[in-house]
């Protein structure tokens, strides 16, 4: 099965936020996730990102890498984020973020190399769960 | 501080602004110059003068509703500012409490806009697509048991997937109604949380994580729901759609108190997040 990777690079700052998290919505919806799981994996590329700004240089560049699997028909989509940071230090896995990270994707990895920083956010589309007839609309 | 002035604002709605009110307000404010600030003369001066003030509050709150935000939130912060107004109003300065505290009370309001640093204005274009949205994904979700996709509501709702993408993400940029208003916006003056009482959250499971020391102070910054929402969503596991039927509002909504919980929690708990 053949993947394609894109990549986006941005001034690390909270600003930016958008632009990674809008590249990752389209992605999702290429692959057609449904729009809750669409809105969690938002959450968790902001998440991921928020969580490096916290210790990035001012000046430095955050990089976004999505590779998704292309023709699979689960939504498998590989996410990674990575910054050069102060402490170039894992990110604490006994921390709030790290726990929203983890119920928001399949599965979530931390790596530092020479002060660069990467999350990697490995996640697929959950089986529909099946719900009642009481959907709400917004007022 | 606000706690007296809070429960009262249902009552204190309906207070007619008399003559009588009038020399009222005049003792009071002398009994307040007169008094020890620590006496319980001066607190009940205080908390009653306050309490006749706050249909002014709500009168200035009013001329902010269509922005985005319950009205009751903005009675909520604007009372703040009459509550500091009050505590710094200068009775020998011949000027009527009310003159002097409206521009306190508006900035309280303003700055609650501000802090919530989301725009004030949404484009009318993304406020509709929003509600299309929200009513489409309903109606799907009904005929297919499931939340639909991207691709479903743009060939449901005969717009582009951008479009659609565009909507979603200022519904969760933009939109601070939070789940109080909802609820009919009442659920402050005193009533537990019924979905508090149904979860018991307090009883999560919150195994890796220093609870009390790390996530309660940051828990602390939410409204009840949202962080009841929190718990569910990172701590039970369920999902967006689940949380959403439970509670009984939409997805969307659920999706958007989300995002909205954890920037300001993050913003509360800076490095410690």
């Amino acid at each position: 099965m053949d993947s394609s990777t894109v990549r986006l690079e941005f001034p690390a700052s909270g600003e930016h936020l958008i632009l990674a998290r809008t590249m990752v919505a389209a992605t999702g919806a290429r692959l057609d996730y449904p729009i809750d799981q669409l809105g969690d994996l938002k959450l968790a590329v902001d998440e991921a990102c928020a969580l490096l700004l916290t210790d990035s240089d001012s000046d430095a560049t955050m990089s976004i890498e999505v590779s998704t699997a292309e023709g699979s028909r689960s939504g498998e989509m590989e996410i990674r984020v990575s910054v050069r940071t102060r402490r170039g230090r894992c990110p604490r896995r006994d921390s709030f973020s790290w726990t929203v990270l983890s119920a928001l994707v399949d599965s979530v990895e931390s790596a530092a190399e020479d002060g660069l920083v990467s999350i990697t956010l490995n996640n697929s589309i959950a089986t529909p769960t099946s719900l009642g007839s009481n959907h709400r609309v917004d007022a | 501080m606000t706690e007296p002035a809070k429960v009262t604002i249902a009552k204190a709605r309906s207070t007619r602004w008399t003559d009588e009110n009038r020399l009222r307000e005049r003792d009071l404010l002398h009994q307040m110059s007169d008094l020890r600030e620590d006496s319980p003369q001066y607190q009940r001066a205080r908390d009653e003068l306050v309490e006749m003030h706050v249909p002014l509050v709500a009168h200035l709150a009013r001329r902010f509703r269509d922005r985005g935000e319950p009205e009751d939130d903005l009675i909520q912060v604007g009372t703040i500012g009459l509550i500091k107004s009050v505590d710094r109003y200068d009775i020998d300065r011949g000027v009527e409490l009310s003159t002097y505290a409206t521009p306190t009370i508006v900035g309280e309001i303003k700055r609650h806009f501000r802090d919530r640093g989301w725009s004030i204005r949404v484009p009318r274009r993304l406020q509709e697509m929003r509600q299309q949205i929200s009513i489409a994904s309903a109606e799907l979700g009904q005929r297919t048991g499931r939340t639909p996709t991207v691709r479903e509501l743009a060939a449901f709702m005969e717009v582009s997937e951008d479009e659609v993408l565009e909507g979603l993400e200022s519904a969760q940029a933009y939109s601070t109604i939070s789940l109080d208003a909802q609820a009919g916006g009442d659920s402050d003056e005193g009533e537990p949380s019924a979905l508090r009482d149904t979860l018991g959250v307090d009883d999560y499971d919150l195994v890796g994580i220093e609870y009390r020391e790390t996530l309660r102070p940051m828990l602390d910054v939410l409204p009840q729901r949202e962080r009841d929402i929190i718990l569910m969503r990172f701590f039970r596991n369920m999902t967006q759609a689940q949380i959403a039927e439970e509670i009984g509002i939409s997805q969307m909504q659920v999706s958007r108190l989300l995002a909205r919980s954890l920037t300001q929690m993050r913003a509360g708990a800076g490095d410690e997040f």
